[in-house]
């Protein structure tokens, strides 16, 4: 095992960590009638993660924070749910490392942007997974109900995390070279 | 204003009864089955026998009611959907009409039976999950999970670092917690104000507590990978831990007891039905 791997490893452990504080944090943050909070902060270190140490890393370290946050926070409906709602939904968000390339600043939007479309979907098909096992046949509006409430607390994410994280990179940047 | 009110990371209440001290991987592997066997099922009989099994889990556990009912609360939105929806919605012979204005509502008999079986599904699933992270640490399901994981490695899934990264997180949600905490308050005493006006400027009056915290992680991490390389760390290949799990006479036992428990409900659903 080399130094970098060893470094990523611990480094993943301690972004993880502090997703889950941010996660947490209570602070003036809304709550959905199903629990989820309006504005996952957890996601700025993942995504942070994701565009400094690329998408394989970012996406490793999504899908332990995913199997982490069920530990925490469980909410088990169906087998497939649980796999959409936790490992794949943290997981894809991490991919956002494919896109971001470092020193091109418009590659951290669109990182951001697909990561959290990807989480959108993951838990867009959770939800109709759910409609589709516990509704009677023949409902109509449970793909409009399943996006409506996922984008409810997607995009308000969405927003604060194109606020906050290309500015927290480059900060982390101009920290000089060993953060890189 | 605290910035950690409240502040509960997890579930687990620690005891030292036998199903805490069953193997995680056991537990996990259990509910697995159960689950399974929860969404075959159509009769009330074998839920039933499947809540009597999870009420004597709860009572040997030592766990109070409390914190059961406390899991179950994220879900009672979704019981209310979904027993509504089969009521009104399921086609079948109608127990109760009414006509409003042009639109006739009805509750079939049909719906109210299906729509009581997925309530009921979705409670006892919650519950059952909600009893393995009340009796088993997180640490421990880190542990099975590697376990579990280990014979995925064939195709790509890194099960041990998985694992480490998640108990390397767990070691540090404490010391972040007070990390946090300290920022925050050292923030606000120069004056630093969070959580007005609207989401653009509450985001940005994050960013004084979050970029000193993410120093100090790459600070933590820093430290932690010297510390990790300076004790020979090389992955998971020939490791050993303090603790290792074993499956013991209890999991035996409790594997019995949950097997027959499906076995009689499983026969019940094929030769039972009068």
């Amino acid at each position: 095992m080399d130094k970098d791997k060893r470094r990523l490893i611990a480094e993943a452990g301690v972004f993880l960590a502090l997703s889950i504080v941010l996660e947490y944090v209570t602070l003036f943050i809304p709550r959905l009638p199903q629990g989820g909070k309006i504005i996952s902060l957890g996601m700025i270190p993942l995504l942070i993660f994701a565009i400094l140490r690329g998408g394989i890393p970012g996406m490793m370290m999504g899908f332990a924070m995913g199997l982490l946050f069920y530990f925490l926070d469980p909410f088990f409906l169906h087998p497939l749910q649980y796999f959409l709602d936790y490992p794949l939904a943290f997981g894809l968000v991490g991919a956002a490392g494919f896109v971001a390339q470092k020193n091109k600043e418009w590659t951290y939007y669109l990182a951001i942007l697909t990561g959290l479309f990807l989480r959108f979907l993951a838990h867009f098909a959770s939800g109709v997974v759910f409609f589709k096992i516990y509704l009677p046949e023949g409902f109509k509006n449970i793909y409009l109900y399943s996006a409506a409430y996922n984008a409810a607390f997607i995009i308000p994410t969405a927003i604060v995390c194109i606020l906050l994280v290309p500015y927290m990179v480059k900060r982390i940047f101009s920290l000089g070279n060993e953060y890189r | 204003m605290n910035l950690l009110k409240d502040i509960t990371i997890g579930q687990y209440v620690p005891g030292n009864s036998i199903i805490h001290r069953m193997d995680p991987r056991v537990k996990i592997a259990l509910v697995f089955i159960l689950m399974i066997q929860l969404f075959i099922t159509e009769s009330w009989v074998s839920l039933g026998s499947y809540f009597a099994l999870l009420l004597l889990v709860t009572l040997l556990s030592g766990i109070s009611p409390g914190y059961i009912l406390k899991g179950l609360r994220p879900i009672i939105f979704l019981v209310l959907i979904t027993l509504i929806f089969n009521f009104f919605f399921s086609k079948g012979d109608a127990i109760w009409q009414q006509r409003i204005f042009s639109i006739t509502i009805s509750i079939t008999q049909q719906g109210v039976q299906s729509g009581l079986r997925m309530a009921a599904r979705l409670i006892l699933l919650v519950y059952s999950t909600s009893l393995l992270t009340l009796t088993t640490s997180p640490i421990q399901l880190t542990d099975a999970i590697e376990n579990i994981l280990t014979p995925f490695k064939v195709i790509g899934i890194p099960a041990h670092e998985l694992a480490m990264m998640m108990s390397i997180a767990l070691r540090f949600i404490p010391v972040l917690i007070e990390e946090t905490d300290k920022i925050f308050k050292a923030q606000k005493s120069r004056g630093a104000r969070f959580g007005r006006g609207n989401i653009i400027q509450k985001a940005k009056s994050l960013l004084p507590i979050l970029v000193p915290l993410f120093v100090h992680a790459f600070k933590h991490a820093e430290d932690l990978a010297v510390a990790m390389e300076s004790r020979c760390y090389r992955g998971g290949e020939r490791r050993t831990r303090l603790k290792q799990l074993r499956v013991t006479g209890l999991d035996c036992w409790a594997t019995l007891l949950c097997g027959l428990v499906l076995v009689g409900a499983a026969w019940w659903d094929f030769y039972g039905k009068l």
